[in-house]
């Protein structure tokens, strides 16, 4: 096998001081402001912090499944491509830290967790086998078990491979990775149940965890997008990953924004038709008043502009254009996650204010660090896999 | 070496008629050349032959990304207005049905079906329009397909194919004007002139007794199947399902009829049950006729009249009905007694009956027995007039 890859490629990346100047002025705007949020109201900055935290998880968890994925349809195009979701998917480990506040502050976020609440309704008495802190941790923990498995194996392994060429890691990895993907849909269900699902245990939507599931893949595809179009711009990724890789890149991420907007519209259709109590409340919250514009830009923002921005083909080869959809996406998602949490914790107040504004800010900060940190150690290219060369050649 | 007879266009018979030509070539790189050098001597009708599809192709022949995206977008486009539109008109205008108070324009309902029915066309027509207008199909045969080299053109050559209607295409010329050294064989493409494939194909003994055959067994086996094969009834299922038939006891009920009754203490929507049951002098100090006398609720009262008094009270209320030999006679309402008792005891006889007369609150909507009532002060002021009634 010839070498196939620049010098650039098979160094580490070195990050532009641009890109760390915006990672360290947002993490200081989002300080001030969470602090700020903190002092005028404690019980929003939690939930705030619940949605920084799923946002996060998502982010990794796209990402992730961007490899398992590869491996599982044994896809070749975006092997070049698969280190940089590897980077990314470092979010998970992180989000870690997100969870404290959250965790600390379950009593403010889950009406579940108060006993008498629970004692008082026929309902919820029903749901207090599933639906109390004890259990609650103990998913926790198997979530994260499942998921730091799946780092570990898959991009571990790939990291590894880089150092001591080892063809068996690829068979592995693919005989590894149907079964992981069927356990993040099974995790990631409960955990939209738990997290996000149970904020008013009354309501309950059977498809809710896969609204979160395309959310998540979703995110990561846009994630890698915008980091791979970043690195290809200036220049840090070979001039063999060109306009067919690119191309896939976009119409992955047009496919899944898409079913992203189906998946939305399944819940509602299906609520909508019903039309019963129980189950409209939740969209007749997020139907009035500021909440209603939340939704309003959300159907916009999700889905109408990406879809248009995204419809051509030369805009799925324009790396400017991808990496602003890509950008867009990222601001899109989280506003769902942000629409899908907030109404149900707190109706009063207004639907976005500046207490919201530290999420993004934080979310940029802690992406661009995680990012250079997963990628001190390690190329952008996965230099060990065997099949890079062929990959490189990829041509639509 | 140059081989100079394999690279000479073979002699045009006389009944053939030239419709392109093809330059064999023995490496995707040398076809890529020529297609080059094809371009700049101002060739525009090309097009190549591989075994498998070149990259870069495309662009070296000039060919811009495919318009067939356009064709997408329109038939989804049309197929979206379609499918809104009908259910449109069918729900909201021709047919309005309330279901469970939804919109009659409901648009999340109409999602499903505009949905498939974009993809359902989109689809349909974007395969449709490729095979038909960009690729020219369907085609009873190719030029191509005549040619020397067609066995080479799928195993491991590659051919530059040039239309004879290209502006350029001159039949004695083309050899020389597509020369290069790396070109291994030449032939100009020809097909029969096309009088002569309908006088010898479509005219043949052999075709038209296949024609006349086939048209003769598909007839015969249809007819046979049809008379003896019988009907095969296709989704029966919801014939042959378990229902209640009109005035039919119905098995799934344990108490047998088919039609049911309400549930005891339930009352229609906007009805309120009648309070005076069995005390008709009750109603009459306690109701009062709700609805005005106007042109529209006596001419309603007439109707209703006519439908359900008429046939007992007559025609003028006197008693002379025409069913009078087959009941007991009613009586006349111009009475005493009937023109003193006040609209609220007449209601309680409409209602409950009275004598022979049987209830008539299943049969008469309460405004429409009101209004009864109105007509029936008509008929008897009609037939005890005093003076000054008169104009």
């Amino acid at each position: 096998m010839t070498e196939p890859t620049s010098q650039l490629t098979s160094q580490p990346f070195s990050p532009p001081e641009g890109l760390k100047r915006l990672a360290y002025g947002a993490a200081a705007a989002a300080t001030v402001l969470l602090g700020l949020s903190v002092a005028t109201d404690l019980t929003r900055s939690l939930t705030n912090s619940l949605v920084l935290f799923v946002f996060t998880v998502t982010l990794g968890l796209g990402c992730l499944f961007l490899v398992a994925l590869e491996y599982t349809v044994n896809a070749t195009w975006s092997i070049p491509l698969r280190r940089i979701s590897e980077h990314l998917a470092g979010l998970l480990p992180f989000s870690l830290l997100l969870a404290l506040p959250v965790l600390f502050g379950l009593g403010r976020l889950y009406e579940w967790t108060h006993g008498e609440v629970m004692a008082s309704d026929p309902i919820l008495q029903a749901k207090i086998p599933y639906l109390n802190v004890p259990f609650f941790l103990a998913r926790f923990a198997i979530f994260y078990l499942v998921w730091f498995t799946g780092y570990v194996v898959l991009v571990g392994g790939s990291i590894r491979q880089d150092r001591t060429p080892d063809p068996a890691f690829g068979r592995r990895a693919r005989r590894f990775s149907p079964v992981f993907i069927i356990l993040l849909v099974i995790t990631i269900t409960f955990a939209s149940f738990d997290w996000i699902m149970s904020l008013s245990p009354h309501w309950y939507s059977s498809i809710f965890g896969i609204y979160l599931l395309v959310g998540a893949m979703v995110a990561g595809i846009a994630l890698t997008t915008l980091a791979a179009a970043t690195l290809k711009l200036k220049g840090f990724l070979p001039a063999e990953i060109g306009r067919d890789h690119f191309y896939n890149l976009g119409a992955l991420l047009f496919a899944l924004n898409t079913a992203w907007a189906y998946i939305a519209f399944a819940q509602f259709l299906l609520i909508w038709y019903g039309n019963l109590p129980h189950e409209t409340v939740w969209y007749a919250v997020r139907s009035r008043g500021g909440w209603g514009t939340v939704s309003g830009v959300l159907i916009i923002g999700h889905f109408v502009v990406p879809f248009l921005a995204l419809l051509s083909r030369s805009a799925k080869t324009d790396l400017r254009r991808l990496r602003w959809v890509a950008a867009w996406v990222l601001g899109a998602h989280v506003l769902d996650v942000y629409w899908l949490i907030s109404p149900s914790v707190r109706t009063t107040g207004t639907a976005i204010g500046w207490q919201e504004l530290w999420i993004p800010l934080a979310a940029i900060a802690l992406g661009i660090l995680v990012w250079i940190r997963q990628s001190k150690n390690s190329p952008m290219i996965p230099t060990g896999d065997p099949r890079l060369e062929h990959a490189l050649h990829f041509h639509l | 070496m140059f081989d100079q007879a394999r690279n000479r266009a073979a002699p045009v018979a006389p009944d053939e008629q030239i419709v392109g030509a093809i330059a064999i070539y023995g490496s995707p790189d040398d076809l890529a050349e020529a297609v080059l050098q094809a371009r700049r001597k101002g060739f525009t009708r090309l097009d190549t032959v591989s075994p498998y599809p070149l990259h870069g192709m495309d662009e070296l022949l000039g060919r811009g990304p495919s318009r067939l995206g356009y064709v997408a977008a329109a038939a989804g486009l049309g197929a979206t207005a379609l499918a809104k539109g009908v259910q449109w008109w069918i729900s909201a205008v021709d047919y309005p049905l309330n279901i469970g108070g939804a919109p009659l324009f409901a648009l999340p309902a109409f999602v499903p079906v505009t949905f498939e029915l974009m993809v359902l066309f989109a689809s349909l027509i974007t395969v449709a329009g490729m095979l038909a207008v960009f690729n020219g199909l369907p085609r009873y045969g190719s030029a191509l397909l005549r040619s020397r080299h067609i066995r080479d053109l799928t195993c491991n050559r590659y051919g530059l194919v040039i239309d004879a209607a290209d502006k350029r295409f001159e039949p004695e010329r083309v050899t020389r004007d597509l020369e290069t050294p790396t070109r291994e064989a030449f032939e100009l493409l020809t097909r029969p002139r096309p009088g002569r494939f309908f006088a010898e194909r479509i005219l043949s003994v052999p075709f038209l007794v296949l024609l006349v055959g086939v048209g003769l067994l598909a007839s015969t086996s249809t007819r046979l199947v049809f008379r003896y094969g019988g009907e095969i009834p296709p989704f029966d299922f919801m014939k042959r399902q378990q229902r209640v038939g009109a005035q039919r006891p119905a098995a799934f009920f344990p108490d047998q009829p088919g039609m049911r009754l309400p549930v005891e203490g339930t009352i229609a929507r906007g009805q309120q049950p009648y309070a005076f049951r069995g005390e008709p002098e009750n109603a009459a100090t306690s109701l009062v006729n709700p609805v005005a006398v106007t042109r529209e609720s006596l001419s309603r009262g007439q109707q209703r009249y006519t439908a359900f008094c008429q046939h007992c009270h007559g025609k003028l209320a006197d008693g002379r009905g025409t069913l009078t030999a087959a009941f007991p006679k009613a009586p006349t309402l111009h009475s005493a007694k009937a023109r003193e008792w006040n609209d609220g005891r007449i209601y309680a006889v409409l209602t409950e009956g009275q004598n022979a007369m049987p209830a008539h609150a299943a049969q008469i909507a309460r405004t429409d027995r009101w209004q009864i009532i109105h007509y029936l002060r008509v008929l008897q002021r009609s037939q005890n007039a005093r003076e000054q009634d008169l104009p």
